[in-house]
């Protein structure tokens, strides 16, 4: 069966998406059901004082019993605070050790602080977390995250929440190449081809949040992308024909072409 | 009083031991770890109970409570109980099997944070 393995447990989707961006937590389930996820990213944050207690909260709405939460790091501009952040998400969901590292380096392009982000991972593998970590698409970076311990290397298509698609195809390819864990393009995407070039490319995986949650019908753009992402993973697996500049040999006989009648006849 | 304080003026007075920030805070992490000797119990219990009222700092904001409140109890107040969460006490996170035993102290820092939509 040609299923993601991700922390030593099987999935039949290789889609993964974030719980933000939408309108209320009834379109975030919709959504989150259309796409066929098996896994969501969640962000942790101060609960409100003061409210309302009857208030619903986003796990009433997306249950650890039926989806792998991945607790992330967003906000976090240094590794201390993402170690924080991940040790209080564990707390929370008792014990729960899938999280998904991302340190920024600057809050005008959210691109990822690298520096900081090997350094985190490095104190999260040695406290027992399974990391996936968000990071560039810098092929060095990659394999250093990857010996560090990660279990999962996210590479960005481009900058979080700008729907630009993957602007790098050749160092994801390379990442690819050199990866013995699991790579999954996060970031970046914004329609249905953008998720499929990323399978097409050998990714195990594609997370995305912005793609479906800033579409004008998410319900309907999260179904397209679990297609997307099944249509791409199955080109892959069935192997494209070679790109030519140009190719004399055309699908149809070349033999029993009835007589030309005059013009334009082949030489 | 306790053989362990000097034998200074300050410290031979109840009332300035009372108000002693510093002495209120052991007194706290006395009772808070369960390492009191027994004859030494009352003397603690005085300096714990002499502050009618603490202020702590719960994500951000300032807020007064009834001495000797345990993390439970402000879980309840706040109508945060039942609710999964996760709480850091000054920096430290505190496992929610320590939340019934866990006494509070002034100027505590609280940070209580749950799972919300992100990517």
């Amino acid at each position: 069966m040609d299923n993601l393995i991700i922390a030593g447990k099987s999935y039949t989707s290789r889609l993964l998406v974030g719980t933000g961006k939408y309108k209320n937590f009834a379109e975030t389930r919709a959504a989150i059901e259309a796409s066929g996820t098996q896994i969501v990213t969640v962000a942790i944050r101060r609960t409100n004082i003061g409210q309302n207690a009857k208030e619903p909260s986003l796990l009433d709405f997306i249950p650890p019993s039926r989806y792998t939460l991945l607790p992330n790091t967003a906000g976090c501009y240094s590794a201390e605070d993402a170690v924080r952040t991940l040790r209080l998400a564990r707390e929370l969901l008792d014990g729960h050790s899938l999280v998904k590292l991302e340190v920024l380096g600057d809050p005008h392009t959210l691109y990822p602080n690298v520096v900081e982000t090997l350094s985190a991972a490095e104190k999260l593998v040695k406290e027992g977390f399974k990391v996936m970590v968000y990071t560039s698409d810098d092929p060095i970076v990659a394999k250093q995250l990857e010996e560090t311990g990660c279990i999962g290397i996210m590479p960005l298509a481009s900058l979080i929440g700008s729907g630009m698609g993957i602007l790098n195809p050749y160092n994801l390819q390379i990442i690819i190449e050199n990866a013995k864990v699991p790579v999954l393009v996060d970031a970046g995407v914004g329609t249905a081809s953008d998720a499929t070039v990323a399978m097409e490319l050998g990714c195990d995986g594609v997370l995305m949040n912005t793609a479906i949650a800033a579409a004008r019908d998410p319900v309907l753009m999260a179904c397209a992308m679990k297609k997307a992402v099944e249509a791409g993973r199955e080109a892959y697996l069935a192997g494209r024909m070679p790109k030519r500049l140009y190719s004399a040999v055309p699908s149809s006989p070349t033999k029993g072409i009835i007589a030309a009648s005059g013009k334009n006849q082949a030489a | 009083m306790p053989e362990l304080f000097p034998q200074t003026p300050h410290f031979q007075d109840l009332k300035s031991l009372q108000n002693d920030p510093g002495v209120r805070e052991l007194a706290c992490f006395l009772f808070t770890y369960g390492v009191l000797p027994r004859d030494k119990m009352s003397f603690w219990y005085s300096i714990l109970h002499s502050h009618k009222v603490i202020a702590l700092s719960i994500n951000g904001k300032r807020q007064q409570f009834d001495d000797r409140i345990s993390i439970a109890q402000v879980l309840e107040r706040l109508e945060l109980k039942g609710k999964r969460l996760a709480l850091e006490r000054n920096g430290e996170i505190v496992p929610r099997s320590r939340f019934k035993q866990e006494m509070l102290c002034d100027g505590d820092k609280l940070e209580i944070v749950i799972a919300v939509g992100g990517g």
